[in-house]
């Protein structure tokens, strides 16, 4: 099935933060912006919840340090050969293995959980995707029915749109 | 806030930080395609010598006991400690919100990546059996047999190959946004290529979100890596009994000397980058006399490392380490002691003088002599310590010969063809963290 959305192209920064605004005054439905640069402000707005990547992050590195002791321990267990004096389970050194497969397995679910969450890698951008929107314009998109299209796109252009573009998602 | 001051003075909207920074990916001329060239053969000639060893065997270089490791470890550890730059200045920097590193993190972290790759080559050099490298792989081997774990060689390879896996992930997680940009702005097939590295960005805000906070949990975790993996490169030397390397200083000691010659090694690319790219506005005199301060905090802390070394030394009363710094000041290898002790700590205390700082000259000769005195001081380390271990009688004199002194210029002209590659192909500068620098458009001041 496919639904309606309505881009509005912004030249300034308050200006997309008046129609945001607006926007979510209006209901207007689901909202998203495309920018050149991170806008925490926006996403504030937006009541975005802070990204579950962290979730992920602590998942490696708990993995991580698990595996390096697992590892460690294992492998001296399982071949049980004295080196150097050492003790069999010698904790010290193992818990170095510990702490560098702590870090590679938090960093490799970091990426994971944000490509994940940020639905990344996709073979082509989304529909209604502009160039302009990676350069210098920002963009608001309001995905709404049918019969709200000519509307919102009378209030985007009222907030200062420079331009409104209708797009199928 | 100088340097965003000068950026906002001289960057005024997003569409000049675009074109800018795509334009130095632009085809290049016949020098760029010349050098390169000269890179690849002097590369090609450090690949002759090793297939030379590999032949022959490893009695073509000059390592023999009792100094098994010469040139080839010394370049490990010095090719490790370049890469620490990437890492403190996007990574270290990033976390304490230092607004000059914008300009030159990319950069850094090509230095960290590409050194690492070039590290990684150099213990399967030293090894007379590269062909059975993957030993040290931690698997079930012949017999059940796991690597040792309680050798910090071991450690060594977990942390360099972390270290790679990490920086490399920062690296192009970083450039992301970027590469979407270039696709933006490309046709025909290099924007089906930039569109596939690009993986579909958007830059929408949920997208920028989880972006934004893996950044920062990947900086988080990149961050103790910088203290952490030089200092297990440290270990290597310091868990044995060895004269001169058995001392718990060696870890901050290590620390400090990589991110001083991978500070000096990125002055050393990015200055002729700046100037090649016409990156001026971008990359300003306040961003390279802001490294210049770096160096001399961490040049500093060598020359502190080094006097506590001697002390330590005398105050042990252990008269094996007090006659191997002995002979590290007055023996076969005083001349390199005394070269690295001036290229380190006395050049780039020049940069206490303003003027020194501001002049580019001056930084990259300075820079230059830094990268001259880091290898001088893993190799003063390694050598005079196995040359003059605890027994008069395999006291000896190690010379490098031909194989090792061609597989360092190999590895030297394989690096920076790397970095001539990378500033082709991909942008040199973050445009979207400089972007983050300028004020946010408005409806006056349109973007």
């Amino acid at each position: 099935m496919t639904g309606h959305s309505v881009i509005g192209f912004f030249a300034g920064y308050e200006s997309l933060v008046a129609a945001v605004k607006g926007a979510l005054e209006g209901r207007c439905g689901e909202i998203r912006t495309i920018s050149p640069i991170p806008l925490p402000e926006v996403n504030e707005l937006l009541g975005a919840r802070p990204s579950p990547v962290r979730r992920f992050t602590l998942a490696g590195a708990l993995t991580g340090f698990l595996v390096g002791w697992a590892l460690t321990i294992g492998s001296a267990q399982h071949y049980p050969i004295i080196v150097g004096g050492k003790p069999l389970l010698s904790l010290t050194p193992f818990g170095v293995v510990a702490y560098i497969c702590t870090i590679l397995f938090g960093s490799l679910f970091t990426v994971a959980g944000m490509l994940l969450n940020a639905r990344l890698p996709r073979i082509q951008v989304g529909r209604g995707y502009d160039p302009r929107l990676t350069g210098n314009r920002f963009g608001l998109q309001v995905i709404c029915s049918e019969q709200e299209v000519e509307a919102i796109k009378r209030r985007l252009l009222d907030y200062g749109a420079e331009e409104v573009k209708y797009v199928e998602v | 806030m100088g340097n965003s001051a000068t950026l906002r003075r001289r960057l005024p909207t997003y569409t000049t930080v675009d074109a800018d920074l795509v334009k130095t990916m632009r085809p290049a001329r016949r020098p760029y395609y010349l050098a390169l060239l000269c890179l690849a053969a002097v590369a090609a000639w450090g690949g002759y010598a090793w297939s030379v060893q590999l032949r022959t065997g490893l009695g073509v270089a000059g390592i023999s006991s009792p100094v098994g490791w010469g040139f080839y470890i010394t370049t490990f550890v010095f090719w490790v400690g370049i890469a620490h730059s990437g890492t403190l200045i996007s990574a270290v920097l990033f976390l304490f919100r230092v607004r000059w590193r914008a300009a030159i993190y990319r950069s850094a972290e090509a230095v960290t990546v590409f050194a690492v790759m070039t590290a990684g080559l150099f213990p399967l050099i030293h090894l007379g059996r590269p062909w059975v490298a993957y030993w040290l792989m931690p698997y079930k081997q012949m017999g059940g047999l796991f690597p040792n774990f309680r050798s910090p060689l071991v450690w060594d390879v977990f942390a360099v190959s972390t270290y790679f896996t990490v920086s490399a992930l920062f690296f192009f997680t970083g450039m992301v946004p970027d590469l979407a940009i270039v696709r933006d702005r490309s046709q025909g097939w290099r924007e089906k290529v930039y569109g596939f590295l690009a993986q579909g960005w958007q830059g929408t805000n949920l997208q920028w979100k989880h972006y934004t906070a893996a950044y920062v949990f990947l900086a988080g975790l990149a961050t103790p890596l910088v203290i952490s993996v030089h200092s297990i490169v440290s270990w290597d030397f310091a868990m044995s009994i060895n004269p001169g390397w058995h001392t718990a200083i060696f870890p901050p000691y290590f620390v400090a000397g990589a991110i001083h010659s991978g500070l000096a090694m990125v002055a050393t690319i990015v200055i002729p980058m700046r100037r090649l790219f016409g990156l001026e506005t971008f990359i300003t005199r306040e961003h390279l006399a802001s490294m210049a301060k770096f160096m001399i905090m961490t040049g500093m802390v060598l020359g502190y490392s080094y006097c506590v070394e001697f002390f330590i030394a005398w105050y042990s009363n252990n008269p094996y380490e007090r006659d191997l710094f002995f002979y590290r000041a007055f023996g076969d290898y005083a001349w390199a002691l005394w070269l690295l002790v001036g290229c380190n700590v006395l050049a780039p205390s020049l940069f206490f003088i303003q003027r020194v700082r501001y002049s580019t000259p001056w930084l990259i000769g300075i820079s230059l002599l830094v990268n001259v005195g880091m290898f001088y001081e893993r190799f003063v380390i390694i050598v005079t310590s196995l040359g003059r271990s605890f027994d008069p009688f395999m006291w000896s004199v190690y010379v490098p010969r031909w194989p090792e002194v061609s597989i360092l210029a190999g590895s030297l002209a394989f690096f920076f063809l790397l970095f001539l590659l990378f500033a082709k192909v991909f942008p040199v500068v973050s445009m979207w963290e400089v972007k983050e620098l300028l004020p946010l458009p408005s409806k006056e001041h349109r973007a």
